[in-house]
């Protein structure tokens, strides 16, 4: 019987809150330390990393770890960022088999890593359908000044070793907004610039709700001309201008303003249809006023894209009701979630959006303490869409891992 | 208008031979739409931006709240401070926070408390010593740097020295002096997530060290009133001992007058009978008595006097010492009263304290345990010098017992018993108890005792008297 326990902390200091958030998950599961397979574990940038990992295994000692520094954590009951959260799951699951699997060296070679990540998966050759997370460090910072390590390209990299994904989620780590280098934790080391991946098989099934963050606002507009992730022209004119064009004055004069507040969405499905299902954001990180450029988190804005620029925001009642009855139809497949993942994007959280509340809670109200809920902040949200895997900005995704019906 | 445009899509559509004028439907709408969106999102923008602001202000009166309660549940400094710039970290969120405390010697100011330094910044930190002297003599002291003010010379140092960009300080005031500086930043200033710090962060510094100053305040004067209560405490203990020890003199004092008063009561029961000492303390003097059957008992040591001149007198009167130190003991056990010693003559009496009771009896075991001991004590080493015989003689009879004199009073006992008993010791043989008539017709069925008649005896002044030896049977 698979089971799984969650402990949440914010104490200042790394060590003690390491050695208290393992506690009470320990607690939580109910289960003694030696029956633990796997431990995962987030923090944010505030706690000293070495002294966080410290504080955890020894309370759990040598067990396999998986996770990284995140923007804030979440559990069923509690959830913060910006400050001195942490969370641990540990889950102790002898009828399903864990795979784990890395590859360093993500910065500025973002399609390699994929590559060759998925290449491991692929051999690993599972006798039945892996059910995988997928964790990657989002800040490059290899030259000193900041560079977000792009998804596209490391999916398209994933995707050339593995032909068909399997059914998969994810996220792209980070500690905070100001982009300090992301630590993770990997099996029994501490490591940075990787990509990983857990691999779930056996009797379990991983459920995925995508929550929406934004809805498209304008016109379809085309990019004439791109630098990789920098878009230079907008319908033939210069990018800045066009936006300037578009939003005034007031945010068009400001670059600060307009880095913020421009998020463009891709409608990956009938671009006359309005689905917000079919649609995945992309944020802007800044402005090159030299070349009037936008620069994007993403490079798949290129030449000949259609976008519309998109208002954030969602509707706060309808996730309550979307969680439940995603969760109503897990039960209805006669499946029994042993706990949850939730992958929520950092810039969802009240403090950063027009929100007056925080979406968390309606999707802590909707699973209701039914099973173990962990969750962290992050930069980029990963999860299917049309049978591909995709990065979404301003999005939530819940994962619901399951025993499968006998 | 919405319906105005619903019916002209309406119109063209059924038309449907206007391409040009769909075409130009279609751009008029994506240029409303483009309008409508760039209003929508300068909306937002503007809703995001004053929701920072608010929430600000929020965050600044919710940092307060938590300030009380951290106040509530810390009197130590360094853990107010802990906590409070744990606080500010986390509800203004900011990375770094100090409190610049002024070393009272130098008047510079020290580091003393700082949170969300890591190990390089703490290293960095060590030892550095700051001066403020430049806000000081500003008007309005505090410290406001964000991206777009126009830096000081001192303004750069300070941020380059705190490795922190952006930063807002005020002083911690103590009347016209100041105490201390807090500052707190930014390492990065970009919306959402870090907006640029302005006056409402800097309106929150200054009432946080507010609170600071009033706190610091209140844990001076909480310390002084601790020292107080502890000097108070001290003084109290020193006077707990003080009495301790008094209490503790004078329950000695009160044993050492009750051993004093047992000794004297001793000495008071010594010389006379239980009853006569309890009158004499109550009264100051008491009544002669006279008793109309008591028993008298004398005892006397052969050639005591002769001996004098042959041991050395102090010997014989520690000999002595030793056999009427025995005899008192003996007397007391038989609750017989010694009546006085004089010379070497032991006087006792039985029947004093009480009409009941063989007191006779007791008097003639007191006799034969006092014969006993001489003989024994004859055997002893250190009396080897010494001829102990002794005689032993008992009367009953009638008397009359009181106190004679004033200052070294005795009690006594006449009449012609006292002068029969003296007779009786003096006419009985060595080592053994002599009996008159009296006394034997008293005793005389007592199965403890066996006797010896000796017939009639010539004594002086009395004539022939019949006399009986007593043993123990």
């Amino acid at each position: 019987m698979a089971s799984f326990g969650v402990g949440y902390s914010e104490m200042s200091n790394s060590f003690d809150a390491g050695i208290m958030a393992a506690k009470r998950a320990v607690d939580s599961a109910d289960i003694p330390v030696d029956a633990i397979d796997l431990c995962f574990l987030f923090c944010t940038s505030r706690h000293e990393a070495d002294e966080f990992f410290n504080g955890v295994r020894k309370v759990l000692g040598s067990v396999n770890y998986f996770g990284g520094f995140a923007n804030g954590t979440i559990t069923g009951d509690r959830f913060g960022y910006d400050g001195y959260q942490t969370v641990v799951g540990v889950l102790s699951a002898k009828e399903w088999d864990l795979h784990l699997f890395r590859q360093d060296g993500i910065a500025f070679n973002e399609f390699e890593t994929g590559l060759k990540l998925f290449q491991q998966v692929k051999e690993a050759d599972f006798s039945t359908d892996p059910q995988m997370i997928l964790f990657f460090d989002a800040v490059n910072r290899q030259q000193g000044r900041f560079q977000m390590n792009f998804v596209t390209p490391f999916l398209d990299g994933a995707k050339q070793a593995i032909g068909t994904w399997p059914n998969i989620a994810g996220a792209r780590l980070m500690g905070d907004m100001k982009f300090k280098p992301t630590f993770q934790w990997f099996k029994d080391e501490m490591i940075q610039n990787s990509a990983t991946a857990l691999a779930i098989t056996g009797n379990v099934t991983m459920d995925v709700l995508r929550l929406e963050g934004c809805t498209p606002a304008s016109a379809y507009h085309t990019v004439t001309e791109n630098d990789g992730a920098t878009i230079l022209e907008i319908d033939h004119e210069p990018a800045t201008d066009f936006i300037a064009n578009l939003l005034g004055p007031e945010i068009g004069s400001n670059y600060e303003k307009m880095k913020f507040f421009v998020t463009m969405g891709k409608n990956l499905g009938d671009k006359l249809d309005r689905d917000k299902a079919s649609y995945v954001n992309r944020m802007c990180v800044g402005i090159n006023p030299k070349r009037k450029g936008i620069v994007m988190a993403e490079m798949d804005l290129e030449e000949g894209s259609d976008f519309q620029l998109m208002r954030r925001g969602f509707e706060k009642e309808m996730i309550e009701s979307e969680v439940t009855g995603f969760l109503e139809k897990i039960k209805l497949q006669g499946k029994s979630p042993v706990f949850g993942m939730y992958l929520n994007c950092a810039g969802r959280a009240m403090v950063y959006s027009q929100n007056e509340t925080e979406d968390v809670t309606y999707v802590q109200n909707a699973i209701a303490g039914e099973f173990p809920l962990i969750g962290i902040y992050e930069a980029g949200e990963l999860a299917m869409i049309n049978g591909d895997l995709q990065v979404f900005d301003w999005t939530g995704v819940l994962c619901v891992f399951s025993k499968t019906a006998d | 208008m919405k319906e105005n445009r619903k019916n002209k899509i309406s119109t063209y559509t059924s038309d449907g031979d206007n391409l040009e004028e769909l075409q130009r439907q279609a751009a008029y709408y994506k240029q409303l739409s483009d309008e409508v969106a760039g209003y929508n999102i300068l909306v937002d923008s503007k809703h995001i931006i004053l929701k920072s602001e608010l929430e600000n202000k929020r965050l600044g009166h919710d940092l307060l709240r938590k300030l009380h309660e951290v106040v509530g549940s810390n009197i130590d400094r360094d853990r107010f401070f802990a906590s409070t710039l744990k606080l500010m970290l986390t509800t203004l969120n900011l990375d770094r926070a100090f409190v610049f405390w002024k070393n009272k010697d130098t008047g510079e100011f020290e580091p003393r408390w700082h949170k969300g330094l890591d190990k390089k910044n703490i290293a960095r930190l060590k030892d550095q010593v700051f001066d403020f002297q430049f806000f000081n003599k500003q008007i309005k002291p505090s410290v406001l740097i964000n991206k777009s003010v126009q830096r000081k010379e001192q303004e750069v140092r300070l941020c380059e020295e705190l490795d922190l960009p952006f930063l807002v300080g005020t002083p911690i005031r103590h009347g016209k002096d100041i105490d201390g500086w807090l500052i707190g930043g930014r390492e990065k200033e970009a919306l959402p997530f870090y907006p640029a710090l302005n006056h409402s962060d800097l309106e929150n510094f200054e009432i946080i060290a507010s609170f600071i100053r009033a706190t610091t305040l209140n844990m001076r004067l909480y310390t002084n009133l601790e020292r107080a209560n502890e000097r108070l405490a001290n003084y109290n203990k020193e006077l707990e001992l003080e009495v301790e020890k008094r209490t503790r003199d004078i329950e000695i004092s009160r044993k050492e007058l009750e051993k004093e008063k047992i000794k004297s009561d001793k000495l008071l029961l010594n010389i006379l009978p239980a009853e006569i000492a309890d009158e004499l303390k109550e009264s100051g003097s008491s009544e002669a008595k006279s008793y109309d059957s008591v028993a008298i008992m004398f005892t006397d040591f052969e050639n005591f006097t002769a001996m004098a001149e042959t041991v050395n007198p102090k010997d014989l009167v520690r000999e002595l010492h030793v056999c009427f130190t025995k005899f008192d003991e003996i007397a007391n056990k038989y609750g017989i009263e010694k009546i006085k010693t004089i010379g070497d003559s032991y006087m006792a009496v039985g029947g004093l304290n009480t009409i009941e009771g063989d007191f006779t009896a007791d008097v003639i075991r007191a006799g034969l345990d006092m014969q006993a001991f001489v003989r024994k004590r004859q055997k002893k080493e250190e009396a080897k010098d010494f001829s102990l015989n002794m005689r032993v003689g008992v009367h009953s009879g009638s008397v009359v017992a009181g106190i004679v004199g004033v200052d070294k009073f005795q009690y006594d006992i006449w009449g012609d018993a006292v002068n029969m008993a003296s007779r009786l010791e003096s006419a009985a043989p060595n080592g053994t108890v002599n009996i008159s008539k009296s006394t034997y017709e008293l005793v005389k069925d007592i199965p403890d005792f066996v006797f010896t008649y000796r017939g009639k005896v010539k004594t002086k002044r009395k004539g022939d008297i019949e006399m009986w030896l007593v043993d123990y049977s």
